[in-house]
C-alpha cells in the first residue's frame, strides 16, 4: 500500500459536483486516497458514472443525485454519508452553475442569473456547513475545501458573477476557517487551473489561444484533475496540512502569483 | 474643470451620510440615494431609493442628475444590518444568510448597474466602501465576511470590463470601526503585532476616507482602477 492511499484510509468524504469535471477527478483522488466517497450530483446518471469509476478500482461510494443550492437535498447526502459510513471527515465543494463560463456585461446582469450562480456556489456552501458541522466536529480531524477559482483573485472579465461568488466564497472560507478553528475543523479554499473536458475541447478549436494560455503558466501546461487538482485536495485533508486554515491555495501551475 | 458631482449609494447601515458630508466639505456637489434613515448633512439632497432593484436606484439617479447633473463619482456602501449580529453560521436562518450575503451583493450589483447607465459613455469614478475585515475573515461574521469579499470581486471584475469606458472601479478596504461604532461590539479578528495599527486607528469616513474617495475622482487617482484600498490605518498590510 502506497502512502498516498494510506492518507485518507478510514475516512468519508463529500464531495460536490462529482459527477463529472473537476469534482469527479476530486471524488477519484479522494477514493483513491483510501477515503469513502460521496458523491453529490445533478443528475444520478453522471453521479454513478463516478460510482462505478471508484468501485472499479476497489474504492468505496455512494451516489445521492439532487441540487446542492437546496438544504433538504443536501441534508440527504450529509445523512446518506452517517448512515453508509459511520461518519463525515470532508466535505468538498465543487458544485458549480452551468452559467458560469458564460461570458457576460456587468450591465447585462440580471437578477435571476445571479440569484442561479449564487445558489449553487453560496447557498449550497452554507447548507453544506450547516448540515455538516456536527459531523465534523465529531470527526476531529474536519476538512472543509471550497473551490474557487483564480477569476476571484484577479477578478475575471469573463463573468462578473461567477468573480463575485468566488471571491465571496474565499470571505466565507476565512470567516468559517476562524469560527471553527476551536472546534479542529480546517477550513480552505483551493483555486485551480484544471484541463477539463470542456477547456481540452476548446483549445483544441482554439490552439493559438492555448498556447497563448499556456505561455501564462509557469509550468507551460493545465493541471490534471485528479492527480494535480485532486492531489492538492488530498494533501490539505491530510494530518501532513492539519496546521493549514482560512487560506486561498492557487493550484494553478504558477499562473497566478500576485499573493 | 467644474464642480464634482458625486452620487453616494448607502444601504443599510448609514455610512453614507459621513461620506456625502466629508465629500462636500472638499468641494464636491453630493446627492445621497438612501433605502433607509439617514442622517442628512445640510445641503445635501436625499433620495429615498430602494437597492433591491435596479430600476428603482436608476430612477432615483435619474431624479438626481435633472437637479445636479450627471455624476462624475458613484460611491457605494451597503452594509445590512444583519450582517452586523454576530452568529455562527450553523445557527443562522436561511433568510438572515439572504439578507446579509445575497442582498449585499446585489445592492451593490445595481448601484454599479445604475452607476453605468449614468457614466458608461463618458466615463467616471466608481468607489465601493467595506469593512477589511473580509480580508481576514470573522469568526460569528461569516455573512458579512462572503459579503464583502463578494462586494469586492464584483468591483474587480467590473473594473476590467469598464476599464476602456474610461470608467474607474475601485475598494476602499475601511476599518470597521470607522464605518460604524456598531463594530465596537463584534468579534473582530485582531493581528498580533508589537504595533497593531501604524497609524493607531483607521481614517474616519467624513475626513481620511472621504480624501481617500476624493483623490479616486480626480485626474490623478483615475489612473487606478480595480485596487483594493487598505484604509485601515495600517492594521492589516496585506500581501
Amino acid at each position: 500500500m502506497s502512502l498516498a492511499t494510506q492518507l485518507l484510509a478510514g475516512r468519508t468524504a463529500l464531495v460536490t459536483g462529482a459527477g463529472g469535471g473537476i469534482g469527479r477527478g476530486l471524488a477519484l483522488a479522494l477514493a483513491g486516497a483510501g477515503a469513502n466517497v460521496v458523491i453529490a450530483a445533478r443528475r444520478a446518471e453522471t453521479g454513478d458514472e463516478t460510482r462505478a469509476l471508484i468501485e472499479a478500482e476497489g474504492g468505496h461510494a455512494i451516489c445521492i443525485a439532487g441540487d446542492v443550492a437546496q438544504r433538504a437535498q443536501v441534508q440527504r447526502a450529509v445523512d446518506a454519508a452517517l448512515a453508509r459510513f459511520g461518519g463525515l471527515d470532508i466535505v468538498v465543494h465543487n458544485a458549480s452553475s452551468g452559467e458560469s463560463s458564460v461570458p457576460t456585461p456587468c450591465e447585462a446582469i440580471t437578477d435571476t442569473g445571479f440569484d442561479d450562480q449564487y445558489g449553487v456556489a453560496l447557498d449550497a456552501a452554507f447548507h453544506l456547513a450547516q448540515a455538516a458541522f456536527e459531523p465534523l466536529r465529531t470527526s476531529g480531524r474536519g476538512r472543509f475545501i471550497i473551490l474557487t477559482s483564480a477569476q476571484a483573485l484577479h477578478g475575471g472579465a469573463m463573468n462578473p458573477v461567477y468573480a463575485t461568488v468566488k471571491n465571496a466564497q474565499r470571505g466565507m472560507a476565512k470567516a468559517l476557517a476562524r469560527e471553527w478553528g476551536p472546534h479542529g475543523i480546517t477550513v480552505n479554499a483551493i483555486a485551480p487551473a484544471a484541463e477539463t473536458d470542456a477547456t481540452k475541447a476548446y483549445f483544441e478549436r482554439n490552439p493559438q489561444i492555448h498556447t497563448q494560455i499556456l505561455g501564462t503558466i509557469a509550468l507551460r501546461r493545465m493541471g490534471n484533475m485528479r492527480q494535480d487538482i485532486g492531489g492538492a485536495v488530498v494533501a490539505l485533508c491530510s494530518d501532513l496540512m492539519c496546521f493549514v486554515t482560512g487560506q486561498t491555495l492557487p493550484v494553478d501551475g504558477g499562473a497566478y502569483t500576485a499573493l | 474643470m467644474g464642480q464634482r458631482k458625486v452620487f453616494v449609494v448607502n444601504g443599510g447601515v448609514d455610512v453614507g451620510s459621513a461620506l456625502a458630508r466629508g465629500l462636500a466639505a472638499r468641494g464636491a456637489r453630493v446627492a445621497l440615494h438612501a433605502d433607509g434613515d439617514v442622517a442628512a448633512p445640510p445641503g445635501i439632497e436625499v433620495w429615498a431609493t430602494s437597492l433591491a432593484s435596479r430600476t428603482s436606484i436608476e430612477q432615483s439617479f435619474a431624479q438626481a442628475a435633472a437637479r445636479i447633473g450627471a455624476p462624475d463619482q458613484v460611491v457605494i456602501s451597503v452594509l445590512p444590518p444583519v450582517a452586523l449580529q454576530a452568529c455562527p453560521v450553523h445557527e443562522m436562518l436561511l433568510a438572515s444568510w439572504h439578507l446579509a450575503c445575497r442582498d449585499a451583493i446585489k445592492a451593490v450589483l445595481h448601484a454599479l448597474q445604475a452607476a453605468f447607465t449614468q457614466m458608461g459613455e463618458c466615463g467616471g469614478s466608481v468607489v465601493a466602501v467595506g469593512p477589511a475585515l473580509s480580508l481576514s475573515g470573522a469568526e460569528r461574521l461569516v455573512a458579512l465576511s462572503a459579503a464583502a469579499e463578494g462586494q469586492r470581486g464584483l468591483v474587480k471584475s467590473t473594473a476590467r470590463q469598464w476599464g476602456r469606458r474610461g470608467l474607474t472601479v475601485n475598494w476602499v478596504a475601511a476599518a470597521p470601526q470607522a464605518l460604524t461604532p456598531l463594530f465596537d461590539a463584534l468579534p473582530l479578528p485582531v493581528k498580533p503585532d508589537a504595533v497593531r495599527v501604524a497609524l493607531g486607528r483607521g481614517p474616519a469616513l467624513d475626513e481620511g476616507l472621504a480624501g481617500v474617495i476624493d483623490f479616486l475622482g480626480s485626474p490623478a487617482g483615475r489612473a487606478i482602477t480595480g485596487a483594493t484600498l487598505m484604509a485601515d490605518g495600517g492594521e492589516w498590510m496585506v500581501p
